[in-house]
């Protein structure tokens, strides 16, 4: 255990102690004579859980908080996914006790303020995203893909389409596949060629071959790059009968800048954990929507949010509908975030976000052109892709340049995606961190790509990175083969 | 625009870096007509606007501030405050997925506490990091014991106990891939699912029982049990309450396959419907199976003790289309939230609740039954905190009328649902018991029903 | 240098075949294959008696960051399977041709042991 700065805190289960205890709870609790239930029934084997008091547990998540890298701490280069500042105002509106304390089954008549707020966040991811609906319903990114495909197959069966094949670029991220597979399609890879983006005429060969149902296609790609010819290939594919799906994944090149749903896509999922500040949290919850156009707003999963002669009220009434996605209407308390942060930069600020984001991206790759081979050397959106090619003639991988700038103090970039390009170093700095922390990041990375230039670089440099984080390179080997996933294993 | 730090002279600097003269020519790719220049939204607000659009919308969003008895999944709890500051930490709210494990050891050490003591509760061998919620657990469990028994179709045996919104979910998902779902209807007696047998000629590929149901009732796990058995099926366990466990019989105890539960009475806000936790257990021997993320313990090159994702190949940005779910986070924060309440709450204290909210809902059952004269389903105390009443036509009107002079009382006092197929009424209500309820709020109720009698 | 053994047969997804018999044989991954998939975490053999034609998925092999498909070298029924992977994959990282042999195969169809590759055309295609 690490005994200087920063400390750590061994498992809750270790620091118990018999008869240490930290809730507050009314003595008078039961209203009559405690009875127990019939015997049968009852729990024969005690639940054992730490014995702690609240000071133990306070000092004990304080010091796990200190061994966490976050935005606040720091900046997240990550490609695709757009670490931007989570505005502390968002904590503030989203903490309001009548929001916290307020029952999903509670009568609309007594909801209305709550329900405004869902049926104006859906107007203006409307009005930003170019789609004529958006439903809030989808939990997360996956969920509003799987909503997604759901209202295709369902609009393509409606209509008598049997096909089953969905198209989907090598680049994309493996979500789409699994979303599309576990929709019931089939999945075809468009393989990646010298070309960054799809081009009319492979998608026309596709769908002559026959049996397509749809295309799923992330814009910009995953290379960081605009689809340019995707009003011709969305047009193409409604001619063969075909619908489109937009991964949204990289919205926040696109806002202020362009609309998806002016391109034609039928449906499109959003991630407002990245492009509107909803907190990532360590991994959850995310915060979804689906932007859906004309052709499949039949089949938006219920309830529907609708205005009535008394009110704002939930639509169950919809014949068509894909049905529920999961319980009630979504993440409210994320919803009320993503609202926030949208309502306070309005129309000027949310206009000048995707190009403050693309003007940093370009500089990025400037910067560095010079010391990483660039996947694609042409002008980038909000994010670019380097390769280690260069950095492998002298030994060094993708994985060694990450694990180093740890000790720079960087987190480092997305590695080996998309996998079509070998060692890929994806690096989005998003509109909100300043250009100073840009220029520190482009210094670390070029001076790293010096070191990596030296005689036994491996060795010198790079052997066992990172050197200075508070714990040491994690054997996640060890972890995959000794599997130990609670404590009672140890 | 003070999330926007470009100041005038660095976009000059960008121009230089990139040898252009106008931010247009670094998107000249895009086509013309595809560009815009405004949106047609509201103008920029500032704080003090933002705080006011809020308090104006909360006054009217008056149901908070009624007493609510309304339960069906979602619970009416207290909640230890302390909770609020410590999730509110910028390392744990602005942290990114424990990918790069030597940066997430706070979040990855808490995760490993979480599945500890979710495993704990079950009386299960081993838990995942979370699901989105109850339902789409439920939904996962499935595909899981479909993978498990290597089968594309077949049949889900569900007890008639499960939520409304669930039963719809579960069709919405399995019926589009091939699976059948089939119902194992409640008894007219206890409101479960009791029958020891059932008449089929498909393959049965999973039972699963809810408990409580949604009529508050237990399903004892032994009937579920001996069903699968007899059908050669995988047992599923869901658990919407898992305030239950501290009383009844874990899944574990039975030798439960599969194990899902809802965590929002752990120590997560109601929040007009979200976001929840979703909890998944199983017996260790599946675990390639499970869907999901997964911590493990490992150690570093020094030997520390340290923790990081495992398993991941069977996730979706590596299996693509083979996949065991194409699930991308867990509700980490939330997660975080139970793991605090339970290490806060301990056995003692989810005791303490547990018992108090049986009783309470024993005494309300007798009382409430004599107050509306409707015959109580929960005289056999096969329940946990909720309790049903049934009620035909003509008592569902008056009912009606009477929600509504309750809620002038600031009341939200019972959910309307079906009664069970083959009791004799149609429908039913149902109301639940928290801790926050106490005998003082409890004798308000009592002389509010009095009163709109 | 990744290691070939000359006495054995090749195919070009790195698989290895030994001659056990005239209808059957034994079958693992190459050293080059072992090395490319790094440390290896899990090994997922078929069910014995499973019928498999040449070029069908018959097993996967997992490191902590991706996941390989093996390939039937013949076609033919798996004989037996290489238990002891279950619990030591780390074997197939440390001697992938000897004690981490993966599958034996009843072959069915003998003219197919043509072909493979030679220990010599292998080492071409390996680097």
């Amino acid at each position: 255990m690490n005994k200087a700065w920063p400390l750590q805190s061994s498992l809750l289960k270790n620091q118990s102690k018999k008869g240490r205890f930290a809730y507050s709870l009314s003595k008078n609790l039961a209203i009559s004579k405690s009875k127990a239930p019939p015997e049968q029934f009852q729990r024969k084997k005690k639940i054992q859980l730490p014995e702690l008091t609240e000071f133990d547990v306070v000092r004990h998540y304080h010091r796990l908080s200190h061994l966490n890298y976050s935005i606040d701490g720091g900046f997240y280069p990550l490609g695709s996914c757009t670490m931007k500042y989570n505005p502390r105002i968002n904590e503030v509106t989203a903490s309001k006790e009548e929001f916290l304390n307020l029952h999903p089954k509670s009568p609309e008549k007594f909801s209305q303020g709550a329900l405004e707020i869902i049926w104006e966040l859906q107007n203006l991811l409307a009005s930003i995203s170019g789609f004529k609906h958006v439903s809030l319903q989808p939990a997360a990114g996956a969920q509003g893909e799987y909503a997604g495909m759901r209202m295709i197959r369902k609009c393509l069966d409606k209509r008598g389409n049997r096909n089953n094949t969905v198209i989907v670029p090598e680049s994309a991220h493996g979500t789409n596949c699994a979303t599309a597979a576990i929709c019931g399609f089939k999945v075809l890879n468009i393989p990646q060629k010298a070309s960054a983006t799809l081009t009319l005429s492979e998608i026309a060969a596709l769908c002559d071959s026959g049996e397509i149902a749809a295309l799923m296609v992330t814009n910009p790609n995953t290379l960081g790059i605009f689809e340019k010819d995707i009003q011709e290939i969305t047009k193409l594919l409604h001619e063969k009968g075909a619908l489109v799906y937009c991964d949204g994944a990289n919205l926040n090149a696109m806002l202020g800048v362009t609309r998806p749903g002016d391109a034609g896509f039928d449906v499109m999922h959003f991630n407002q954990h990245k492009t509107f500040t909803t907190p990532h949290g360590g991994g959850g919850p995310g915060c979804g929507a689906i932007g859906v156009a004309e052709s499949l707003e039949d089949f938006i999963p219920t309830p529907v949010l609708n205005k009535g002669s008394e009110g704002l009220f939930w639509d169950y009434d919809r014949p068509l509908s894909i049905g529920p996605l999961k319980d009630f209407y979504g993440h409210f308390l994320m919803m009320l975030r993503s609202y926030t942060y949208i309502r306070e930069l309005g129309a000027e600020g949310i206009q000048k976000v995707g190009e403050h984001a693309i003007l940093l991206a370009n500089y990025v790759r400037k910067r560095l052109q010079d010391h990483y081979t660039i996947a694609y050397d042409q002008n980038c959106m909000h994010e670019v892709i380097f390769n280690d090619s260069l950095q492998l003639k002298n030994g060094i991988t993708a994985l060694d340049i990450s694990k180093k700038l740890i000790d720079y103090g960087f987190h480092p970039p997305t590695m080996y995606f998309p996998l079509v390009v070998a060692g890929a170093l994806m690096i989005e700095p998003t509109e909100t961190e300043s250009l100073d922390t840009i220029d520190s990041f482009c210094d670390a990375m070029i001076d790293i790509a010096q070191k990596a230039q030296e005689k036994n670089a491996f060795e010198k440099h790079f052997k066992d990175a990172p050197h200075t984080a508070a714990v040491a390179r994690i054997n996640e080997t060890k972890a995959a083969r000794e599997l130990k996933l609670t404590w009672n294993e140890l | 625009m003070r999330y926007l730090p470009l100041t005038e002279e660095e976009r000059k600097r960008i121009y230089d870096q990139c040898e252009i003269n106008s931010f247009d020519e670094l998107v000249d790719n895009i086509p013309k007509e595809l560009r815009i220049d405004s949106l047609k939204i509201p103008t920029e607000a500032s704080e003090t606007e933002l705080l006011n659009i809020f308090k104006e919308k909360a006054s009217r969003t008056r149901a908070s501030d009624f007493d609510c008895y309304l339960g069906q999944g979602v619970y009416d709890h207290e909640w230890p405050r302390v909770i609020d500051y410590l999730i509110s930490r910028g390392e744990f709210l602005t942290a990114y997925t424990p990918y790069q494990a030597e940066l997430s050891q706070g979040t990855l050490q808490s995760l490993f506490e979480f599945q500890s003591m979710i495993a704990e509760l079950m009386g299960m061998e081993v838990s995942n990091a979370s699901l989105y919620d109850y339902s789409t657990a439920c939904v996962e469990a499935c595909l899981m014991a479909a993978r498990i028994k290597k089968k594309s179709s077949g049949v889900f045996l569900i007890t008639e106990g499960f939520y409304e919104r669930t039963q719809k979910i579960l069709r919405s998902y399995l019926e589009p891939i091939g699976f059948e779902v089939k119902v194992w209807e409640a008894d007219a007696e206890s409101w479960s699912s009791t029958e020891k047998s059932y008449d089929q000629n498909s393959e049965v590929i999973a039972v699963l029982a809810q408990s409580p149901n949604r009529w508050g009732k237990i399903e004892g796990w032994t009937e579920a049990r001996s069903l699968a058995e007899k059908n050669s099926a995988l047992k599923i366990a869901c658990i919407p309450n898992m305030h239950s466990l501290s009383l009844f019989q874990s899944p574990g105890e039975e030798d439960f396959d599969i194990a899902v539960g809802e965590g929002q009475g752990l120590g997560i806000p109601m929040g007009y419907g979200g976001p929840y936790l979703g909890l998944l257990c199983t017996k260790k021997k599946y675990i390639r199976q499970i869907p999901g993320r997964l911590v493990g313990a490992t150690e570093s090159i020094h030997g520390e003790a340290a923790y990081c994702i495992t398993l991941a190949t069977r996730e979706q940005h590596i299996r693509r289309e083979k996949a065991t779910s194409n699930i991308c986070s867990n509700q980490n924060l939330m997660a975080l939230r139970a793991a605090m309440y339970l290490s806060i709450l301990s056995q003692s204290g989810l005791e303490k609740i547990a018992s108090s909210q049986y009783s309470n809902a024993v005494f309300m059952a007798e009382e409430i039954s004599k107050k509306l004269k409707l015959p109580s389903q929960s005289t056999d105390g096969k329940h946990f905190n909720e309790i049903a009443f049934a009620v035909n036509e003509k008592q569902l009107a008056k009912l009606q009328l009477m929600e509504k002079k309750l809620h002038e009382k600031k009341i939200l006092p019972w959910l309307f649902d079906k009664a069970p197929n083959q009791s004799k009424e149609t429908q039913s209500i149902v109301l639940s018991f928290t801790e926050k309820y106490t005998p003082e709020k409890l004798n308000y109720f009592l002389e509010s029903i009095e009163a709109s009698l | 240098m990744a290691e070939i053994k000359e006495k054995l047969l090749y195919t070009k997804d790195h698989e290895w075949v030994e001659t056990k018999s005239d209808q059957a044989i034994r079958m693992g991954i190459s050293d080059f294959a072992q090395a490319s998939l790094g440390d290896i975490t899990f090994v997922e053999l078929p069910e014995i008696g499973k019928v498999v034609a040449k070029g069908d998925s018959i097993a996967s092999v997992e490191s902590v960051k991706a996941v390989s498909d093996i390939y039937a070298p013949m076609s033919g029924k798996v004989s037996a399977i290489n238990e002891v992977l279950e619990e030591n994959p780390e074997l197939l990282n440390s001697s992938p041709y000897e004690d981490a042999w993966l599958i034996e195969i009843e072959c069915s169809n003998s003219e197919e042991k043509k072909e493979l590759l030679k220990a010599n055309d292998y080492a071409n295609h390996a680097q």
